[in-house]
């Protein structure tokens, strides 16, 4: 080749060269800006793998850029490349560490791994950056209520916004933390915002635990609501029963108890609720047959003639009453329970010593439950043997049992003995009584006797104490409100003491109202008129 | 998944149903046929120690001559008026010194028709422990009346004593005429209380001035026409109605118009503003005040203390002082009731009798408008819990310078037995001996005859042999009288006034007197009313124990008058006349 050649060659090969070069620079052409958009759009289109590409390349032509980082984490997650995706938000966070997204993409990577504490790590780094930020709030309560840790999820929960409202499980978990932390008003609250379009799985769950807080109205919505889940159609419908009639709404919780029934489901569970049912519609007919076909589907279950014996008492049916007891405790015969209620049911038939022998039966077969021996104290008491009901009380109590009942009982066995103030057996009165309201602080008869004793003894703060609490817990029961204002009559509020003595008069008068309207109910045997 | 938001607790049913336990034991009463167990009250219950010189009721009635028997009209249709009896009264219809006995009967009723008509009785006190029927020559057999009880008053102050009869519909006013006789003078007097059930009624003079005014304890508005059906619907099981299946009615008070006429003030005068289930009414001055307030016992309900307001009128004080209802704030049956001062503070307390499953209540009077429920602290508590009481007061039996308790009782239901197998319906008697404050029940120490059951319902109180004690005259329900004499009681000395009002109404009504005796000092007020249907020795007993006189006796009457006597020898009655202090003395 001669020079000449050699030079035209060199040529054609660099213009080839060049060529080339300006052919390959005109495919990659398309910006860095343009390959971001593409990538974007395909991953509005759900389009994993392009974008990947395409970011890979973009973050090859613009290397250091966080957000580029970020972005195809975003789509390696998404294209479930999940450690991929990590390693890319790490890299986003070298870059940029104050860079809220990633920090959230990562505690939520670690959230999906299972690995709670290096999410918690991630989500309070985000709180730093952005206090407000729902969805590192919800993923730190998540965090807190897994481990149980309730008062600490609340807050997180409180900060969780719309964002909370989207999601009922979130929503159960809440009112949970509330309940957990005994904050029931609060629970309620939560619950009743969970949107009728949530799962009927999560409006079951929702209103099992608004009815154990007592709100069976919103029990029963969330019931209605729960009907097409996987809950079991028994249950739902024995639950929705149970909500109906806690508030009140008697003849929906007929319609849907008798419905179970036509349904098949003779069970003696069902009858005894409709039972209720029916009570508290004052049907007592209707309430008794409930009951004798529920003891007789379930001969075994001690509860059915618990409540049918019950029932039997209220209306002052002792006949019937101790007929039930006594097939009861054939059937059941280590029934502890039964026992004592036949005894109830023959100390209100005047037959006292028979009913000691059940009450003694009772304390046989569970020498640990300390209602036998207190219903014997009663019954000692109604006998006129008061010190050996007292005897028999305090036995017990030195045996080490620390039951409220017997403390009650032991004070008020006590107190019908006639004890003077300043005596000893005075002063074993109000202990006992204090003791009996510590362990069980919403037990309205020793408050009221305690308020009782402490104005005997001229302790008029205390007395008053005790017995404005005892107004609190049942309202309805002017007993409290007659001591407490003859207590406040003792101290010389005598506008206080009217006013109290108003109350009083005005609930006697109304019950005696009642009494004439109401008359007296009584279960109606089989064939008579 | 199976999930239940909660059990029925059984334990909470258990404490509710010991609570309604309480409460029944508290406040039940036997009106629903509420179990009690009465047959251990014919066995003695009596922790006293035994007395050297043995002491007892003795059941003198057929002997002396005393044959009445209550005829209490039962029909098959349970008509209320049939249970709640039958009054007795002591009065000296004859002013021979002796007091003589009156007992009441029923009538006949739509469904119940006598072999005999039936009439109330007036046995003549012949002095030597016999009596003899003078009912048709004096006039006062209320036939056709459904009698109910009696108060005795010398309402004219003319220095006999007048007798009225209560009953259902109407009443009557008997006027002593002076001469053995009496006149039915209800309608010129303008108290026949029309269309009440009147129960218990008292003589008292409310306004001071001088002449006896009449309160009655007014009982339900059950008629032949409401009666409705209550127990159960099997053979046998019909029972008497529980009150509060009717409306009850207002009390009524008749002023004495001083010219033998009586105007109705029952609401005027604030006393008839509430409707109550009286059956008891006790007339005293709770609050010593000088004026004379009424206490009623209502039946099943909250009972009522009118204050007297000084001014003609009254207030209802009762929940401010306390004897609404018992210490468990819990109504109860009020059948019979009395005022004395037990415990010696100079201040009259109150007892009230109940029914069964309830306490009768004893009220001291804590001396600043109140009183205090002490029923437990007097130990009386359960010893009355198995009998309904009725007829009941304050005597000194034993005549040792405390006042104690007698109560009669009787079941209110004639069938109790079907619905609580243990429960009767006759009841033996309770008497309490005062110990200084407490009591404790002595019954079984003082004879048979009061631990023989009997449905009783009023006792009248009086030493009708003058020896010093005091018996007991009891009208059952449906039975034979009792006439209890008092064996034994005079072993300790007495005391007894008989008061002549000259300012003040002539019975003295409302006197307050002091006895003081060495160590021994003794308050009481001639009362109105007291017990349940039934009127009592007009005069004032004191019993003195071991002291052998009084060093000073202190008679402050209505009108403001005092009259001191000084060194008066026990066992004797002393006369006092208002102004004039001593005027005789009969031993």
């Amino acid at each position: 080749m001669s020079p000449r050649g050699k030079i035209l060659h060199l040529k054609l090969r660099g213009a080839i060269l060049l060529g080339a070069l300006l052919v390959c620079h005109a495919a990659a052409a398309q910006s860095p800006r343009d390959s971001y958009q593409q990538a974007v759009s395909h991953m509005q289109k759900g389009e994993w793998e392009p974008a990947v590409e395409l970011l890979e390349k973009v973050i090859e032509a613009v290397p250091g850029n966080a957000k580029l980082h970020n972005t195809l984490g975003i789509a390696l997650s998404s294209a479930g490349r999940a450690d991929a995706a990590a390693e890319q938000f790490q890299r986003a966070l070298e870059l940029e560490p104050s860079y809220p997204s990633p920090l959230k993409n990562l505690a939520l990577h670690e959230m999906s791994r299972k690995r709670p504490d290096e999410a918690k790590e991630y989500f309070e780094r985000l709180l730093k950056l952005t206090s407000g930020d729902a969805v590192a709030h919800l993923g730190l309560a998540e965090i807190a209520f897994a481990k149980g840790a309730f008062a600490d999820a609340i807050p997180h929960f409180q900060n969780g916004g719309d964002l909370l409202l989207k999601d009922p499980r979130l929503v159960v978990n809440f009112a949970k933390s509330y309940v957990e932390t005994k904050q029931p008003s609060k629970a309620t609250g939560v619950l009743d915002t969970i949107p009728q379009t949530a799962d009927p799985d999560l409006h079951f769950e929702a209103g099992l635990m608004l009815a154990s807080l007592e709100s069976y109205s919103s029990a029963a919505r969330e019931f209605e609501r729960a009907q097409g889940g996987e809950a079991d159609l028994y249950e739902l419908g024995f639950n929705l029963t149970l909500a109906y009639l806690n508030s009140g709404q008697h003849e929906r919780a007929a319609a849907t108890g008798e419905r179970l029934l036509a349904q098949g489901h003779q069970k003696g569970e069902l009858y005894n609720l409709l039972s209720q049912v029916h009570e508290q519609a004052r049907d007592t007919q209707r309430a008794y047959d409930a009951l004798r076909t529920a003891t007789d589907i379930d001969p075994g279950d001690e509860t059915n003639y618990i409540d049918l014996v019950a029932l039997c008492l209220d209306h002052k049916n002792f006949d019937l009453g101790l007929e039930i007891a006594d097939i009861s405790v054939k059937r059941v015969p280590e029934s502890h329970r039964l026992h004592l209620q036949r005894g109830v049911a023959l100390a209100m038939k005047g037959r006292f010593e028979d009913a000691e022998a059940a009450f003694d039966r009772s304390a046989e077969l569970a020498p640990d439950k300390n209602l036998p021996g207190v219903a014997l104290g009663l019954i000692l008491m109604q006998q006129d043997r008061v010190p050996e009901a007292i005897g028999a009380l305090r036995e017990r109590r030195e045996r080490g049992n620390d039951d409220y009942m017997l403390h009650w009982f032991l004070a008020e066995a006590l107190n019908r003995s006639g004890v003077q103030p300043g005596t000893d057996e005075e002063a074993e009165a109000v202990e006992a009584l204090e003791r009996s309201v510590e362990l069980n602080p919403e037990l309205f008869q020793s408050r009221v006797l305690l308020g009782k004793m402490l104005m005997r003894r001229g302790a008029l703060d205390r007395a008053i104490k005790h017995l404005e609490k005892a107004r609190t817990i049942d309202p309805a029961d002017v007993s409290a409100a007659y001591q407490l204002a003859q207590v406040y009559r003792k101290m010389g509020d005598a506008e206080r003491a009217k006013e109290l003595f108003a109350i009083v008069g005005k609930q006697k008068d109304e019950e005696r109202e009642e009494f004439t309207r109401g008359g007296l109910l009584r279960i109606v045997r089989e064939g008579s008129p | 998944m199976k999930a239940r938001p909660f059990e029925p607790a059984w334990r909470v049913a258990f404490v509710a149903a010991a609570s309604w336990g309480f409460v029944v034991l508290a406040g039940g009463g036997a009106w629903s046929a509420e179990s009690s167990a009465s047959e251990s009250k014919a066995k003695s219950k009596s922790k006293a120690e035994s007395k050297a010189q043995a002491l007892s009721f003795v059941d003198v009635a057929q002997e002396s001559g005393i044959a009445f028997q209550h005829d209490n009209a039962a029909s098959p249709e349970k008509y209320l008026i049939e249970t709640m009896g039958s009054g007795a009264a002591w009065l000296d219809y004859n002013q021979d010194g002796l007091l003589d006995a009156y007992l009441v009967n029923s009538a006949a009723t739509r469904v119940y028709t006598p072999a005999e008509p039936l009439r109330n009785a007036l046995y003549k006190n012949k002095g030597d422990g016999t009596f003899e029927d003078v009912t048709a020559e004096t006039g006062v057999a209320a036939e056709g009346l459904f009698g109910t009880g009696a108060a005795v008053g010398d309402y004219d102050n003319d220095g006999d004593a007048d007798l009225f009869v209560t009953g259902y519909a109407r009443s009557i006013l008997y006027r002593n005429q002076g001469d053995g006789t009496f006149t039915d003078v209800t309608a010129r007097a303008g108290v026949g209380n029309p269309g009440k059930w009147g129960s218990s009624a008292g003589w008292f003079d409310y306004d001071n001035d001088g002449r006896l005014d009449l309160v009655i304890a007014n009982y339900l508005d059950w008629t032949e026409d409401n009666n409705i059906f209550c127990g159960e619907q099997r053979p046998g099981y019909q029972a008497y109605c529980h009150p509060n299946k009717y409306k009850g009615q207002t009390p009524t008070l008749f002023r004495n118009n001083g010219d033998g006429t009586f105007r109705d003030v029952s609401k005027e005068s604030g006393i008839g503003e509430r409707a109550g289930n009286g059956l008891g009414v006790v007339c005293f001055d709770f609050d010593d005040d000088g004026w004379m307030d009424v206490f009623l016992a209502n039946d099943s309900m909250m009972n009522f203390l009118y204050r007297n307001r000084g001014d003609g009128s009254f207030e209802d004080v009762t929940l401010a002082a306390g004897v609404a209802f018992g210490e468990d704030g819990k109504a109860e049956a009020g059948m019979g009731v009395d005022a004395a001062d037990y415990d010696g503070d100079g201040r009259l307390d109150l007892y009230i009798t109940h029914l069964d499953f309830e306490f009768d209540r004893l009220y001291r009077n804590s001396g600043d408008g109140s009183f205090e429920d002490a029923t437990f602290l007097s130990k009386i508590g359960y010893q009355t819990f198995d009998v309904s009481g009725f007829g009941t007061k304050f005597i000194d039996y034993d005549n040792d310078g405390l006042r104690d308790i007698f109560v009669v009782t009787g079941h209110v239901l004639d069938n109790i037995q079907l619905f609580h197998e243990k429960t009767a319906y006759a009841e033996p008697k309770i008497v309490f001996r005062n110990t200084g404050g407490s009591f404790e029940d002595v019954t079984g120490e003082l004879g048979a005859d009061l631990s023989r059951p009997r449905v009783s319902r009023a006792a009248a109180f009086a030493d009708y042999d003058n020896d010093g004690d005091i018996d007991v005259l009891v009208n059952n329900n449906g039975q034979g009288a009792e006439l209890l004499r008092n064996d034994g009681g005079r072993r300790g000395h007495w005391l007894q006034l008989q008061l002549i009002g000259t300012k003040s109404n002539r019975d003295g009504v409302g006197a307050r007197v002091k006895v003081t005796a060495g160590d021994l000092v003794q308050f009481e007020q001639r009362k109105g009313g007291m017990s349940y249907q039934a009127a009592h020795d007009p005069r004032l007993h004191f019993g003195l124990g071991e002291r052998t006189k009084a060093d000073a006796i202190e008679v402050r009457w209505p009108s403001g008058t005092v009259d001191e006597i000084k060194g008066v020898d026990a066992d004797r009655v002393v006369v006092v006349r208002e102004g004039d202090g001593r005027v005789g003395e009969v031993e």
